[in-house]
């Protein structure tokens, strides 16, 4: 059974029930009039956000637009459950048509409802990479957003403005966006030009009317020791201390660094605060805030931060916002060192991609470690780690939870519930 | 069992069959009672459609794939897919009441990739060189560019590809065949903690070997021709901002238009040739022409691009030019307490020939 979902291409589907049915070929041998191409106006699709009512925002890197899309209605009953696929490289390239070679993932992020995951992906063509976003659900079912209609966009300005071309009209500047936050009607956008290596973060009314503001940014990076206006930022998130907002903004090698949203300027420079470095010979992934429990019901606010080359990392906010009233780094670090904010290392590897699944979980997209398979998993909060992912003791046959026990017990049932393993208790 | 029935297409028919008008060709169908699939790819290169005879709705997938391949049914019968059916896969094709399996045929004929050229082209290069471009002659594929790159110590055969910044989001070209590789900051600038603690990537009067592995592999999955290697001596440190002024600048030999020659005197990023030189007349109207520049990168021809008389020119020079090293006219990318980013915004102006007496104008645009 394959649904059509009006306002989404369709998967074999039957046809849409407004189109008009000419006299179809009685065999394969009648000439056929070459049809219309899907449009595949976007370029490479690099970054993607939504809104909390459910619009969403995507950079196109090899044009430079922000696009807006609100996602047609849809109800997906394994909205509250967690996600436990697997092979999900090869449903994603089987929607897009091939194999998983010819499929690169760009971004994803969780619509704030359905909890279904959109996926920026890129798919190899005979001479260039065709991009769209597929959209996966908890069940594996990938669906393909349509962006042919209803998708709004603005152009992002980057210096220099007057384009150009050299060797047999090769573009000589590109534009990469490297992420985007949605927060207060305005998009945050951050990327870096390839034409002149100046690090940007450009602010956009979410309703595309109204002036978008560029400033170029500039950190202090203790473990290279120096000023930088080149590195991009490569993931960020607006936090609130005291009615104030800042831009808490992760770079390569892994600058914290706290920029307040009101001292973004359009045309201007903003130095930013640097409150910690997390890591040297690395690239940030995703930032994900939220709130958890500690095992005696004691609630507090966190900052998670994905990685490319070491572990995810979590750092209550309390700390960052003392860091944030207290002057920024200044002295050099070395590298391996990791300076301030308490960060704790949390057994999260092989990310590629984080966002957050409603107030229980995170959903993650990794490479398994002994397979390279991808897969789409989330993690209890507050555990950050699979019980499945291990053999322990616990899971030898024969072995006896003690009567002091029962709570750990309890946690565990929890866990291999929500991991598709068993039932809870 | 089903059989591999049709397929393909206009751009070249690539397997045997009888030729149908439009450009399709077939090959037998199997199934009795049922026609075959067939797949038309446009000729150029667009997703095409299939159809399986009479059939108005269809669901095609990879083959054994759980999931359905995205794309849309016209009110005609044809499936349109949102991209064009890959080469060597095999399609299930699924009607209401048939179905069959079309297998598009490996590409043949593509040509194989080969690296063109590896920029900067100079055998001599600053220790601390910034960046190298490498250009291929097809769309390449994207992910892992670090697995394809090796640069080592000639003599002691030292790996020293992690200088090279792992940039997740690679910096291609928007026709994928050229890729920037950055040499990490924090092993090129002097007294960085990393280039401290770990080295600078390079020192002067050693020699290095810069191999782009044959593994690479184009777009459509074909690798390169073969590995293409390019050596260079490293020279002392460029700390210096570029200087203009210092400039050789002479009268082209062109004698249908309008051209000049320019002698940088250092090894220059040739992006910044193309992208930030501009000529102009004397009163500040732009001149549109290509540069051409010579191997070793210290020197560029330019020549207008349609034929004129000859008027005084002046050379524009914007402040972001920049150096294999990364200097700019308006500092040194290594300089203390510089952040690397020109801020100026106007063109320096030079007449051609050096030591002409003409006054150059500035270009309404930066006036």
């Amino acid at each position: 059974m394959f649904a059509c979902a009006v306002g989404l291409l369709l998967f074999g589907c039957d046809k849409a029930p407004d189109s008009a049915a000419p006299a179809a070929p009685s065999s394969a041998s009648q000439p056929v009039a070459t049809p219309e191409p899907v449009p595949t106006s976007h370029e490479t699709i690099t970054a993607l956000a939504f809104d909390a009512g459910g619009t969403l925002y995507f950079g196109d890197s090899g044009t430079g637009k922000l696009h807006s899309v609100k996602p047609p209605a849809k109800d997906n009953p394994m909205a509250q459950a967690p996600y436990n696929l697997k092979n999900l490289d090869g449903k994603l390239a089987a929607a897009l048509g091939t194999t998983p070679e010819y499929v690169r993932i760009r971004d994803m992020a969780v619509h704030p409802t359905t909890k279904e995951a959109y996926v920026a992906v890129g798919r190899a063509t005979s001479d260039s990479y065709g991009s769209a976003i597929l959209i996966v659900d908890q069940s594996g079912g990938v669906r393909m957003l349509d962006l042919s209609s209803d998708v709004a966009e603005v152009q992002i300005p980057f210096a220099p403005a007057d384009e150009f071309d050299f060797y047999d009209e090769v573009p000589g500047r590109d534009l990469t966006f490297t992420d985007l936050e949605v927060y207060k009607g305005k998009v945050y956008v951050a990327g870096l030009s390839n034409a002149d290596f100046a690090s940007t973060l450009w602010s956009v009314p979410s309703s595309f009317e109204g002036q978008v503001q560029a400033t170029k940014t500039e950190i202090y990076h203790a473990v290279h020791n120096q000023n930088e206006t080149r590195a991009p930022i490569r993931s960020m998130k607006v936090v609130t201390f005291e009615g104030a907002d800042y831009m808490i903004a992760a770079y390569t090698c892994t600058p914290l660094v706290a920029f307040p949203l009101n001292a973004l300027r359009d045309g201007e420079k903003v130095t930013g605060k640097t409150i910690g470095e997390l890591g040297y010979g690395n690239t940030p992934g995703d930032i994900v805030t939220f709130a958890v429990r500690d095992m005696q019901g004691k609630k507090s606010d966190v900052l998670f931060v994905q990685h490319k080359n070491q572990s995810a990392q979590v750092i209550g906010l309390a700390a960052i916002e003392a860091a944030v009233k207290k002057p920024g780094l200044s002295k050099p670090a070395a590298p391996g060192e990791t300076v301030a904010l308490g960060a704790a290392s949390v057994p999260m590897t092989q990310l590629l991609q984080v966002d957050e699944l409603g107030d229980q979980f995170l959903v993650a997209m990794r490479r398994d470690v002994e397979q390279g398979d991808l897969e789409l998993v989330s993690f209890l909060k507050s555990a950050y780690f699979r019980l499945s992912d291990f053999q322990s003791e616990y899971e030898i046959p024969g072995y006896e939870y003690g009567e002091g026990q029962q709570m750990i017990k309890q946690f565990q049932d929890q866990m291999k519930a929500s991991e598709g393993f068993g039932n809870p208790g | 069992m089903r059989t591999l029935s049709i397929v393909v297409a206009a751009a070249g028919a690539l397997v045997p069959g009888c030729s149908l008008p439009g450009g399709e060709t077939t090959l037998h169908a199997t199934q009795p009672d049922c026609p075959s699939a067939v797949y038309t790819l446009a000729a150029d290169g667009r997703p095409g459609h299939v159809r399986l005879g009479s059939e108005s709705s269809l669901r095609v997938s990879v083959e054994g794939a759980s999931v359905a391949m995205a794309g849309k049914m016209q009110g005609d019968g044809a499936f349109v897919p949102s991209f064009p059916l890959t080469p060597g896969v095999r399609y299930e094709v699924r009607g209401a009441r048939c179905s069959d399996t079309i297998e598009v045929p490996p590409s043949v004929g593509e040509a194989q990739p080969e690296v063109v050229a590896v920029y900067p082209r100079s055998e001599a290069l600053p220790e601390n060189i910034l960046r190298f471009y490498v250009y291929f002659s097809e769309p390449m594929a994207e992910g892992g560019f670090l697995e394809h790159v090796r640069l080592e110590h000639v003599g002691s055969g030292q790996d020293l590809t992690g200088v090279f910044f792992d940039n997740v989001h690679e910096l291609w070209s928007r026709d994928r065949r050229r890729i920037t590789l950055l040499v990490d900051p924090g092993r090129v600038k002097t007294g960085l903690v990393a280039h401290q603690k770990l080295g600078r990537a390079f020192s002067a009067g050693e020699t290095y070997r810069l191999t782009i592995l044959d593994t690479w592999t184009s777009i459509g999955g074909r690798r390169l021709e073969g590995a293409y290697t390019a050596e260079f001596t490293a020279t002392r440190e460029d700390r210096a901002s570029v200087l203009p002024s210092s400039w050789s600048l002479q009268e082209g030999r062109d004698a249908a238009r309008p051209s000049l020659a320019a002698d940088f005197g250092d090894v220059v990023d040739h992006v910044s040739v193309h992208r930030l030189l501009t000529v102009h007349t004397a009163r500040g109207h732009r001149v549109p022409g290509r540069w051409s520049i010579e191997a070793g990168d210290t020197s560029a021809t330019w020549v207008a691009r349609d034929e004129a008389s000859p008027e005084a020119l002046c050379l524009g020079v914007d402040p972001r030019f920049e150096d294999a090293a990364g200097n700019n006219l308006e500092a040194a990318l290594d300089a203390p307490g510089q952040t690397g980013g020109a801020t100026r915004a106007q063109l320096e102006l030079m007449p051609v020939p050096r030591g002409s007496t003409h006054t150059c104008t500035a270009p309404p645009s930066v006036r």
